[in-house]
């Protein structure tokens, strides 16, 4: 398959054989791409995928994401995705994060701090995204009282100005001017 | 439904046309793709005399926000002809014909596009007649399709479209601007070639059965052309034409 090119529609391989990976989809009959772009045939894993070499402006699961909390309800918060896998997209996307498994009273996250997220799913028309690894989490934030810096401090943030200390979950990257090179990998 | 009267001799005694093709040529076609910077896909098509361009932008947040439909994305499709695109000016405000072209077109696109991957998000698709020559609409869905992929938005397939029609009793393949006018009939039809379905079909004009039949036939004909353009624009546009085109079996 190497340096072959397939167009929407074309079939790749058949349904007997493999099974529809990225960008792919089976009409019944046969494994067909989805987009434009080079034919990946995994013989191992039986699967026929695409690779397309411009990516779109929707993240899938298990893509790294970095963007700005939008809302927070009380227990989930919603993120306005800026990057995806270190890439800039504009279209406004917006995924959620569910705080239901975090200590009651910490306080996540704020609107306006920027996080780094993995996503998790697409269900019920939302994009879930999780917060789980130590490289996920909150990589800017501002005092919640006064509005200013703040350091680390344990396991929350701690102004520098008023003292005033928040738990939040950060990202092992907080603070890295870096941190959006860091998520695309 | 004759058509209008004309002096021109829409198709001789040796089965040539006024603009010198033969009934089964289509006109010149010629597509480039990824022309626009600042759209996230785009495509330049020039059909014979026509000139169209095509932008996408999305999946993208929908505005206004009640518009969105949380099982599956939404496409909308803006079919425009600029002002100098026909010989008298033409008002750049939405004419009833504008509006149903970019209906008939998103209905054409909708059967190729997998939104139900992308719930509450939109695809925009404009479209922009910068030289109108009969036939634009097959031509903006041509150029809209290829723009789609150029996007990077899931396809079940591409959709090409070409025109067949009626002059002089005899069924002809994509009808320029003078057969449209004087001719018989005219129709337009969108066609996804591996699916092997038609997306679009209307007709303007009388036809029997058979001349139906036949209509059909030659105007996916002219579709499976207009495909081949449209792969090769997209082949240029990621590979620089330099891979290996056509689809694998891959076992």
């Amino acid at each position: 398959m190497a340096g072959q090119i397939s167009m929407p529609g074309d079939r790749i391989a058949y349904i007997e054989e493999y099974v529809p990976g990225r960008n792919t989809f089976d009409d019944g009959d046969a494994v067909r791409a989805a987009v434009v772009g080079s034919p990946v045939i995994d013989r191992e894993q039986r699967t026929a995928s695409i690779r397309d070499p411009k990516g779109l402006t929707v993240p899938d699961a298990g893509d790294t994401i970095v963007g700005t909390v939008a809302a927070v309800m009380s227990t989930m918060f919603a993120v306005a995705i800026k990057f995806i896998n270190g890439r800039p997209i504009t279209s406004g996307v917006e995924c959620i994060c569910s705080t239901r498994s975090m200590r009651r009273n910490a306080v996540v996250a704020l609107p306006n701090d920027v996080v780094v997220l993995k996503i998790a799913s697409h269900l019920n028309g939302a994009i879930h995204a999780k917060m789980d690894e130590p490289e996920l989490g909150i990589l800017f934030t501002k005092c919640r009282k006064c509005g200013l810096r703040v350091i680390t401090s344990r396991d929350g943030v701690k102004c520098v100005e008023c003292g005033w200390f928040d738990e939040r979950k950060l990202s092992s990257a907080f603070g890295d001017a870096r941190a959006v090179e860091l998520a695309g990998g | 439904m004759g058509g209008r009267d004309t002096d021109v001799v829409l198709l001789d005694e040796n089965g040539v046309r006024c603009d010198g093709r033969r009934i089964d040529q289509t006109r010149r076609v010629e597509i480039r793709a990824g022309v626009l910077r600042n759209a996230h896909g785009s495509a330049y098509i020039e059909f014979g005399d026509n000139k169209i361009l095509a932008g996408v932008f999305g999946p993208r947040d929908v505005h206004p926000k009640h518009m969105s439909d949380t099982d599956t994305g939404i496409l909308r499709c803006r079919y425009h002809m600029s002002p100098f695109s026909v010989t008298e000016r033409k008002n750049p405000a939405p004419s009833r014909r504008e509006i149903e072209i970019s209906k008939v077109i998103k209905e054409a696109l909708e059967p190729s596009l997998m939104l139900e991957k992308f719930p509450r998000t939109v695809v925009d698709v404009f479209m922009e007649v910068l030289q109108a020559d009969g036939g634009s609409r097959c031509a903006a869905l041509s150029a809209a399709s290829v723009a789609l992929a150029d996007a990077g938005i899931p396809m079940r397939d591409m959709v090409c479209a070409c025109a067949a029609g009626k002059v002089a009793d005899t069924i002809v393949l994509d009808v320029n601007n003078e057969e449209d006018q004087a001719g018989q009939a005219d129709m337009p039809v969108g066609y996804m070639p591996n699916m092997d379905r038609i997306t679009l079909i209307q007709l303007d004009g009388v036809l029997t059965p058979d001349e139906y039949k036949r209509c059909v036939r030659t105007a996916v004909d002219g579709c499976r052309q207009v495909y081949e353009v449209q792969k090769k624009a997209l082949a240029d546009r990621f590979f620089g034409g330099g891979g290996k085109e056509g689809s694998g079996d891959g076992a």
